[in-house]
């Protein structure tokens, strides 16, 4: 017994080292490229006016983008994960590069998106920031929503989330892969499993086929686009 | 490249060994990270007609067993476990199952009262630093030539990259002129003079260090449509894939020669939010006097409603059913709060017995396998038989109400019974019947969870001779000695008889001691990153369910759980405590208590830094019996020992020249035995591996074992070292692994593994693995050759 107390007396103190020294050094920073266009999507940088985004589109600190009806936006960030920005959505690319890591913020103001995020490393986050919630997310795919009435439903397929609301009963949860998770505006974390439902919608939220129908009248032909999932 | 140096570069078996008694274990993939599904392969060293195997697993921190039945392919084990029992920092598993001849066996050899558990490291999966991320395409992307654009991500290499010697080859033709870079991003637009051809494009990427040295290299396939391909495409709104692999194996054991052939056809589809997967198994191991190695099944399901066909293991209260394969019929209906799940089927499989010796009147014996036997068919009225198997089906429903989210509760109704007409020498069809009830109750957003289950079964062992009839009952009545309630024994039957065969071969005989009831119930607590579990079970000596062959009966008591995650999660520390003991009915001569208390510390510390766990058990069991008794017999039962576990692993990446991945794992265990039996016995096992990694393709690596046990006076050591290497040629269509594993000490053998994957096409490839074994010399050497072809429909 004495060999394991000594053991663990060397290794115990080591869990209190934790450090961190990051550095800010730049403002603006090429975050994210768009990979994929259905449909209706816009961005804008700083002042300028909404410009229609097309593959290759890069997003940079500060840059809105918007999706319309019917329209999907797929984007990649530099350290490989991936978003699919939903219709009607519209987003922030909020990135800080640092000396050590990079800090990557999406501001979902509306709408719903799908992540898939790679593991962070020690010196990099990856947050997704809601009018009701901040998810520091560390390796999982889900998909989160803002609702009408500015709820946030976080539905998480692997991994887990740390998850703070920002109501006036803040509070702080982790969660885990296949539960679902509704913050409230007065900041409650309601958290439970996913139904079949949800489940469901998850799996439908990472299609991004477009389906076209062609539509003969007698005033001519129409091709109306839509997606497939939807 | 030398010939020397290509012999020492023996390359890495993808299947890891680990060494345990008479069997090995390797996973699919060998390194098993966190959320994914991996494969259990438990290879039996002795020949074993095994019949039946269930794997039990139990996860980092958890009291409870799950159990899943194993697929049985000649002397291998296999078992796939779901992602989401996967979290780290291990997975403790043995194996509990039956040969032909009905004999129980345990694998490692009685794991559960040892704690000799086979352990499975889980790793948390960290990103990869140092890579190369391409963002578009990617590998087996399709695209239209509009679409086409590349784009790739130097966050994780910008430090020690030129950046004016990047190259970018595609179809072979250099198009480096023709990048862009801004921040971390480097593309080349759409509309570039791309040499682009319909069908399959190859795009590389090469990336130098300032010393003009290649520091990352990568390259991807992706195929280049038509619009009018791509509307031809989108236009499929029926999706099927699925995929067919052939396997041959040739097993040359020192007990015998076998060949295995097997055929494994997969087909997924699904038609708008209605999906199926059908899956047949097909060996030659099938033979009828064995239970089904077959395997079909065909399942049907959206987001309500489930339709098994065939083959499946239905889920329902884990007391009732579980872990069970069941041949025929299952649904689960969800409707919202009211909900229905049934199944029906044959859970084993007639066997015909056989006829060994007729015997005449004159010439009775007294044996028990002495049946009477059609006279007219065999000539005479008795046989000595071996009995074969009832075929026995069973039948389980429970509705159920509300989703599980906050609420549920569930009851649930089982009857299985063996089909005494099915063969014609079998003796004693038993009859089973479980009724139960479950419960879950969520407050505060689940962090305050009940469950609870309970069970109660009557088992008949012999309904050959059907109900107790009314005559007998009458006897009983008119013998008031036998103080037996011969009204209430039929008012019993009558209610009794319509769901099961009342005789007297029916348990419970003395339900008011409640011998066959089963209970679990269960509270915990999540708050603070604090999760609190405390469990009481009571499982009856004679509780008994056909859905749930390998429960632990007689037995009862409670156990707490707390698991803390400190410091962002990155420090786990892990306590349990049970408390049980058995002889509940008092059918035994003395009570046996269990005590055990377990703790487990887990440092997940930087991205840079070892994982570290250390675990300690220790398990005291002890009986009531006076070690001081003169009575042999209370001697010869007397059990008094204390189990100490103490497990210390660690992994790390280290970076020297090259990547390098080291592990090390160390186990003590030892076992004193207070009783003068003294089946004390102490093992220590010390296992260190390090993986090279030279290159993207070339794969070294060695590992290490010291092996020391001894039980009462007998030692028992080895080491064992092992080298190999694994080497991937022709843009990774062809992969070669290989493998030495020296053993000596106790255990002398060689084991050579080779093996040789192919890709033909992206979708199809084969496989070639080799395991040669040299015993020491009074031992024949034995091999394993397997080849297996896979086609994979997409």
């Amino acid at each position: 017994m004495k060999l394991y107390s000594k053991l663990l007396l060397t290794i115990v103190p080591i869990i209190i080292f934790i450090g961190s020294n990051n550095i800010a050094t730049k403002k603006t920073y090429t975050a994210a490229v768009v990979t994929k266009v259905i449909q209706e999507v816009k961005h804008k940088s700083g002042n300028e006016d909404w410009q229609t985004t097309k593959p290759l589109t890069q997003l940079k600190t500060n840059d809105l983008l918007k999706t319309g009806q019917k329209s999907v936006a797929v984007l990649k960030y530099v350290d490989g994960s991936i978003l699919r920005v939903r219709e009607n959505s519209t987003i922030v690319i909020l990135a800080d590069k640092r000396e050590k890591g990079l800090i990557k913020n999406t501001k979902i103001e509306n709408g719903k998106l799908v992540f898939d995020v790679n593991k962070q490393s020690d010196d990099d986050k990856f947050i997704i920031t809601t009018p009701t919630a901040v998810a520091t997310i560390r390796g999982t795919s889900g998909l989160i929503e803002v609702l009408d009435d500015g709820s946030t439903l976080l539905l998480l397929q692997t991994g887990s989330i740390e998850l703070e609301s920002l109501g006036l009963n803040r509070q702080t949860s982790v969660v885990e892969a296949g539960t679902s998770s509704l913050i409230n505006p007065d900041g409650n974390i309601i958290t439970n499993e996913l139904t079949e439902q949800q489940k469901q919608s998850l799996s439908n939220a990472y299609k991004t086929n477009e389906k076209t129908i062609k539509v003969q009248t007698n005033r001519g032909n129409f091709k109306i686009y839509y997606l497939d999932s939807e | 490249m030398s010939k020397t140096l290509l012999f020492f570069l023996f390359f890495f078996n993808q299947l890891l060994f680990g060494q345990f008694e008479n069997f090995d274990y390797k996973t699919n993939p060998p390194e098993v990270f966190e959320n994914q599904n991996f494969s259990l392969i438990i290879e039996l060293l002795e020949f074993e007609n095994v019949n039946q195997a269930v794997l039990f697993f139990r996860g980092f921190g958890e009291g409870d067993f799950i159990s899943k039945e194993m697929i049985i392919q000649g002397n291998s084990l296999i078992v796939e476990i779901d992602g989401r029992d996967v979290k780290p920092p291990f997975i403790d598993c043995y194996v509990k199952g039956l040969t032909e001849n009905g004999v129980e066996f345990t694998y490692p050899q009685k794991a559960f009262e040892t704690k000799n558990f086979i352990r499975i490291d889980i790793k948390n999966k960290t990103e990869q630093s140092g890579e190369l991320i391409l963002l578009n395409p990617v590998q087996d992307d399709i695209l239209t030539k509009e679409e086409f654009f590349i784009a790739f991500s130097i966050l994780r290499v910008k430090e020690s990259l030129d950046l004016t010697k990047i190259r970018i080859m595609l179809n072979e033709l250099d198009i480096s002129r023709l990048i862009q870079i801004s921040d971390d991003l480097v593309y080349i637009p759409q509309g570039s003079q791309f040499e682009l051809k319909t069908g399959v494009n190859s795009l590389k990427i090469f990336l130098y260090d300032k010393s003009g040295k290649l520091l990352k290299e990568l390259s991807v396939l992706f195929q280049i449509i038509s619009e009018i391909q791509k509307k031809e495409f989108e236009k499929i709104k029926f999706v099927l894939n699925g995929s067919a692999e052939l396997n041959l194996s040739n097993e040359n054991l020192r007990y015998g020669s076998n060949n295995f052939n097997r055929l494994n056809l997969l087909v997924n589809s699904n038609y708008g939010s209605i999906f199926s997967n059908a899956n047949v198994f097909i060996t030659n191991e099938e033979k009828s006097f064995l239970q089904p190695q077959n395997r079909f099944s065909f399942l049907l399901y959206n987001n309500w409603f489930k339709l098994n066909i065939g083959d499946h293991f239905p889920s329902f209260p884990s007391l009732i059913l579980s872990g069970k394969r069941v041949r025929g019929f299952g649904t689960d209906i969800k409707l919202g709060f009211i909900n229905f799940q049934a199944t029906y089927g044959e859970i084993t499989r007639k066997i015909e017995g056989n006829l060994l010796t007729l015997i005449k009147r004159d010439t009775i014996v007294l044996d028990p396998n002495l049946i009477k036997i059609d006279s007219i068919k065999y000539g005479q009225p008795f046989g000595l038989v071996r009995f074969g198997n009832f075929s026995r089906k069973i039948f389980a429903v429970r509705p159920y109400f509300g989703s599980g989210e906050n609420f549920q509760l569930g009851f649930t109704y089982l009857h299985s019974r063996d089909d005494e007409n099915s063969i014609e020498f079998g003796s004693k069809p038993r009859e089973n019947l479980v009724i139960g009830s479950d419960l879950f109750l969520g407050f505060d957003n689940k962090r305050i969870q009940f469950n609870f289950q309970g069970a109660f079964s009557f088992l008949n062992n012999d309904i050959s001779l059907g109900n107790i009839s009314d005559s007998t009952l009458d006897s009983l009545k008119n013998n008031n000695n036998l103080g037996i309630d011969a009204d209430l024994l039929r008012k019993i039957r009558d209610l009794l008889g319509n769901f099961i065969t009342v005789n007297q071969h029916i348990s419970p005989l003395n339900p008011h001691k409640l011998p066959t009831l089963a209970l679990e119930t269960g509270l915990s607590l999540n708050y603070l990153g604090n999760y609190f579990k405390g469990n009481y079970t009571y499982i009856g000596n004679d509780y008994s369910s056909f859905g749930q062959n390998f429960i632990r009966t007689d037995i009862k008591g409670f156990q707490i759980l707390d698991r803390i995650s400190l410091f962002e999660n990155r420090v786990f520390l892990s306590l349990t405590y049970e408390r049980l003991n058995d002889n509940l009915q008092k059918t035994k001569i003395t009570t046996t208590t269990f005590n055990n208390y377990e703790t487990a510390l887990s440092l997940y510390l930087r991205n840079n830094f070892p994982i570290i766990n250390f675990s300690f058990s220790n398990f005291d069991t002890k009986n009531d019996i006076d070690q001081f008794t003169n009575d042999s017999l209370s001697l010869m039962n007397m059990i008094n020992d204390n189990i100490k576990v103490f497990n210390f692993s660690s992994s790390y990446d280290l970076k020297y020249f090259i990547k390098h991945k080291l592990s090390f794992n160390f186990i003590n265990s030892s076992k004193t035995d207070l009783t003068p039996k003294d089946f004390s016995s102490k093992f220590n096992s010390f296992n260190f591996s390090i993986q090279n990694i030279w290159k993207k393709d070339l794969n070294t690596f060695i590992k290490t074992t010291f092996s020391n046990s001894k039980i009462k006076n007998t030692d028992f050591d080895y080491f064992s070292i092992t080298l190999g290497g694994r080497l991937s040629l022709f843009e990774n269509k062809l992969t070669n692994s290989a493998s030495l594993s020296v053993f000596s000490g106790d255990l002398k053998r060689s084991v050579l593994d080779l093996s040789a994957r192919y890709s033909f096409m992206k979708n199809l490839y084969s496989n070639f693995n080799l395991r040669y074994i040299f015993n020491s010399s009074n031992i024949k050497n034995e091999s394993i050759i397997n080849f297996s072809l896979r086609y994979e429909l997409y």
